[in-house]
């Protein structure tokens, strides 16, 4: 059976929350990579999207703003003690594999196809998003913690099982992608 | 891009062994460690869909 970990949603009131969803997904990523456990420093434990954030500003500085996978591996390194591995322009056969393989996966996705399906959370959002992806079952669907997706308004709460075609479309569709690539950040193989 | 050096991926249908054996040849390869120009940026959701920020502690 796979780890699941708990869903952080990222609208949690902290003053970053609406440019969260990399901390958020990151967040959720460190603690299956550590099957819950905590590793025992000084850093508090579960992991939260605020405590990644506040960690990206301890070494970038800055507030709030976007951050990028390797903002967040090194937070998440140094936090958690978890090796986040951001991978660029991966063809779908190979994201697909690594998640068969027992790894979980940050990705990169472009909100605005989500729009006008069950799955959408923010209809006022069009842009670049990142989600966790946790695993993929047989029949092809993969197990999707939306940051965005905490039932706020009667909108959908993750996690959910989103099919594969889908989760393709949206991460296809991140800006600047190589044709038939995607952009995921991933964990060690915990199965 | 099509890569011809870059790992080829079992079947869908293969087995676990196959797939992680797979996954450690990824870890491996150079080319995908390299972020496209400017990184992967997300953006920010508009104000006044999540709830209103709390005072942050001194």
């Amino acid at each position: 059976v796979v780890y699941r970990p708990t869903f952080r949603k990222q609208l949690d009131g902290s003053a970053c929350q609406g440019d969260n969803c990399g901390c958020a997904s990151s967040a959720m990523a460190s603690q299956r990579a550590r099957e819950g456990r905590d590793p025992g420093n000084q850093y508090a434990w579960p992991p939260t999207p605020r405590a990644v954030r506040a960690r990206i500003q301890a070494i970038s500085g800055g507030g709030c703003g976007s951050t990028n996978f390797s903002e967040n591996e090194r937070a998440c390194a140094t936090l958690y003690n978890v090796d986040l591995q951001p991978r660029y322009n991966v063809p779908w056969a190979t994201f697909r594999s690594m998640i068969i393989a027992g790894r979980g996966a940050v990705c990169a996705i472009q909100y605005s196809v989500v729009h006008g399906t069950r799955f959408d959370a923010c209809p006022t959002f069009q842009g670049g998003h990142s989600v966790y992806v946790n695993e993929r079952r047989s029949s092809g669907g993969y197990l999707v913690y939306d940051p965005l997706a905490d039932g706020r308004r009667d909108y959908t709460l993750a996690p959910d099982w989103w099919p594969g075609s889908f989760l393709q479309k949206a991460m296809y569709a991140y800006p600047g992608t190589n044709s038939g690539c995607v952009h995921a950040s991933f964990t060690k193989d915990t199965e | 891009m099509n890569d011809k050096n870059a790992p080829k991926p079992p079947k869908v249908n293969a087995s676990k062994e196959e797939h992680r054996r797979f996954a450690r040849e990824v870890d491996e390869y150079e080319p995908y460690k390299v972020a496209p120009e400017g990184g992967v940026q997300t953006d920010a959701v508009p104000d006044g869909e999540g709830p209103e920020v709390e005072e942050e502690e001194a």
